[in-house]
């Protein structure tokens, strides 16, 4: 009995060792499991949501993604337009940016986030992390308020005209990703997602150059990334749109090569099925 | 892969003129000790020194230094990083670049070494392969590939991302082809195949010993950061000294103390890596040696030698272009062995440690280097 357990302990002790091991190694995980608790939220709170069948204005977690009656998720009703025009969704709607940029963002992350959690000391690691990824929201969160007002101040001027129009807006935005996608400086824009800084151990300065290196990648980011959220907030960040924009960005930073025409083809796709919903629609 | 080309295309050019068919790129081993011309170039690049010598390139350093060819990279048993505190013989996982980031141990010493060490066209990777020398390095590299491997207990990487990794050249009739890594893996089998003199291509693979290889290289706890520079510190050209504080916080402090503790009752020294990161700037540097606590007035002692920095791909690795981040470059240094003789010298400061930098050769009046932080990472 007791060399059973003695064995069995050590068992024990060698498994807890290398997930420690692995842990250290992959200091991104806990900000991917964090970005995969919001995606479960999303998911849950859209399906209540659908089977509920009434416009979501849900504070916490997503803006409305869903009309009044209408299980078709791209008609933009006339109530929903009015709904659009008042402060309040802008409010939830920032919140709701907010929540997109964790979901979406954090998982993009692993290279900086390596970078924070080896450059400073172990006990400081998830302080810094944290820190860097406040920085890194800081420029989206900013960068957000201008991606709400757009399709906000679009709908207003284009009242008059069939509510597609939006979609078709957000459609074009997805060919502009394509056409970026295979424009030669895409890839100078998406080698400064790489970008590391040197990040000092000690005191102020190693808060200060963590947040000048959130503050850095942040913006890195959104230059690279502005031209698939845009025609997203347009398209009034569908949730599958959502789920299927942050698979092909997935793929595009960690599976292809970084002159691969593969995402371009995915924007494509994307326009084209977005074309073809509008086409329905007005049908 | 690009040897096999140029070896073709060379030897079919050889063939056209009316040469042998036998010719085959040869390889420098500048690291055969028993050979005492070994460091110096062939003769057949450095004579005649002039235009008429096809073979000659000027601003050449024609002897390169011993330290620049030492074959440390050979005992790593493993082949990819698993982080960036281990060196694996081939380095980490990362996109195919020429430059910026962290060398993998035989791509850092010898090969960056010798570029920047033969200096010229060979410092820098845009003109490095217009110097003919280039190729009898890249083939000793080559070769050095197939040695890391018959020692045993060794492997390439199994992933799919290197093995199904493609390049594109062209051959001896300008057609357009490419290779896979994997194709590569036993030059027998690349194109009209070769094999290196005294180095058999063969070597059966034990594939239990291989197993086991792999089971016991879990990776290793990644290394913990206990010092680090507080402003970037830039090369002028003249021996440099930073300071790296080991007093400011007390439980690294408390650490190092316990670590000369280890060493002291005949335990393993903790393994302790120098690392230079975010090293910027442009024009051709000269190797410059690092040394640890040298004592003042002396400019060069191997008791207190902890490596070169050779910033190959300096230029390129500090701006951003589709290959490079703008990151700069970054160096390690193995200074476990010399941490714990370190202790043990009369010299020794429980408080600080001090990095001195001095360049081998002059620096021209254009080259720049700053270096972003110098560290210290242990057990």
């Amino acid at each position: 009995m007791i060399k059973f357990s003695t064995l069995h302990n050590d068992r024990v002790q060698a498994f807890l060792l290398r997930q420690n091991v692995l842990l250290a190694i992959n200091p991104q995980w806990r900000v991917w499991l964090f970005s995969t608790v919001i995606w479960i939220l999303l998911f849950f709170e859209g399906l209540q949501a659908y089977s509920s069948n009434y416009v979501v204005t849900h504070v916490f977690l997503c803006s409305p993604v869903y009309v009044a009656g209408e299980p078709n998720t791209f008609n933009y009703s006339a109530e929903s337009q009015a709904f659009s025009k008042s402060l309040e969704p802008l409010i939830q709607g920032f919140f709701s940016w907010i929540i997109m940029i964790f979901a979406m963002m954090f998982p993009l992350l692993k290279r900086s986030i390596q970078h924070v959690a080896t450059a400073v000391r172990r006990r400081n690691q998830n302080g810094s992390i944290v820190l860097f990824l406040v920085a890194y929201t800081l420029p989206w969160a900013i960068a957000g308020i201008g991606f709400m007002l757009i399709p906000r101040m679009a709908s207003v001027f284009l009242a008059a005209y069939p509510s597609n129009l939006l979609l078709l807006i957000a459609a074009c935005g997805f060919v502009l990703a394509c056409l970026f996608s295979w424009h030669e400086s895409r890839t100078t824009v998406m080698m400064k997602c790489e970008l590391t800084m040197p990040i000092r151990i000690d005191g102020m300065l190693r808060y200060r150059d963590t947040f000048k290196y959130g503050l850095t990648i942040g913006i890195n980011c959104i230059k690279m990334c502005w031209v698939v959220m845009l025609p997203l907030m347009f398209a009034s960040h569908n949730f599958l749109l959502m789920m299927v924009v942050s698979l092909i960005v997935l793929i595009e930073r960690y599976y292809v090569p970084h002159d691969s025409k593969i995402p371009g083809i995915a924007w494509l796709s994307i326009a084209s099925f977005l074309i073809i919903s509008c086409a329905l629609s007005l049908h | 892969m690009y040897l096999a080309y140029f070896e073709q295309i060379v030897a079919q050019t050889i063939v056209d003129l009316g040469g042998p068919a036998d010719w085959a790129l040869p390889f420098w081993n500048y690291s055969d000790s028993s050979n005492p011309d070994a460091l110096n170039i062939p003769p057949a690049f450095t004579s005649p020194a002039n235009q008429t010598n096809s073979l000659w390139m000027q601003d050449r350093n024609n002897t390169i230094n011993e330290r620049t060819v030492t074959l440390k990279a050979l005992d790593k048993k493993i082949y990819t990083s698993a982080s960036s505190t281990e060196i694996g013989f081939g380095g980490l996982e990362t996109a195919f670049h020429h430059g910026g980031g962290v060398s993998g141990a035989l791509e850092s010493l010898p090969h960056n070494k010798v570029h920047v060490d033969i200096s010229g066209a060979m410092g820098d990777p845009n003109t490095a392969g217009l110097d003919p020398i280039f190729w009898l390095h890249h083939a000793n590299i080559d070769r050095l590939w197939q040695v890391w491997l018959n020692q045993g207990n060794r492997s390439n990487p199994t992933s799919t991302k290197w093995s199904g990794f493609e390049f594109y050249f062209h051959d001896k009739d300008g057609k357009s082809v490419s290779l896979i890594c994997e194709a590569v893996e036993d030059t027998r089998k690349i194109l009209s195949g070769y094999t290196y003199e005294g180095v058999p291509a063969d070597i059966p693979v034990n594939e239990e010993a291989l197993v086991m290889t792999k089971l016991k290289s879990f990776p290793a706890m990644p290394l913990e950061v206990v010092t680090a520079s507080v402003k970037a510190h830039s090369l002028t050209g003249q021996k440099s000294t930073v300071s790296l504080s080991l007093s400011s916080d007390k439980k690294s402090s408390v650490r190092l103390k316990g670590l000369a503790a280890t060493a002291e009752v005949g335990g393993e020294p903790t393994r302790t890596l120098l690392r230079f990161e975010n090293i910027k700037g442009k024009g051709l540097v000269p190797i410059h040696s690092v040394y640890i606590n040298l004592p003042e007035g002396e400019n060069s002692t191997q008791s207190y030698y902890a490596g070169s920095l050779a910033l190959f791909g300096l230029e390129n690795a500090s701006t951003s272009d589709s290959h490079n981040s703008g990151s700069g470059l970054t160096e390690h240094f193995e200074i476990t062995e010399l941490m714990d003789n370190l202790r043990r010298l009369p010299n020794w400061s429980d408080d600080k440690l001090d990095v001195q930098i001095v360049p081998d050769r002059e620096m021209s009046s254009d080259a720049e280097v700053t270096i972003g932080r110098i560290s210290l990472y242990s057990e």
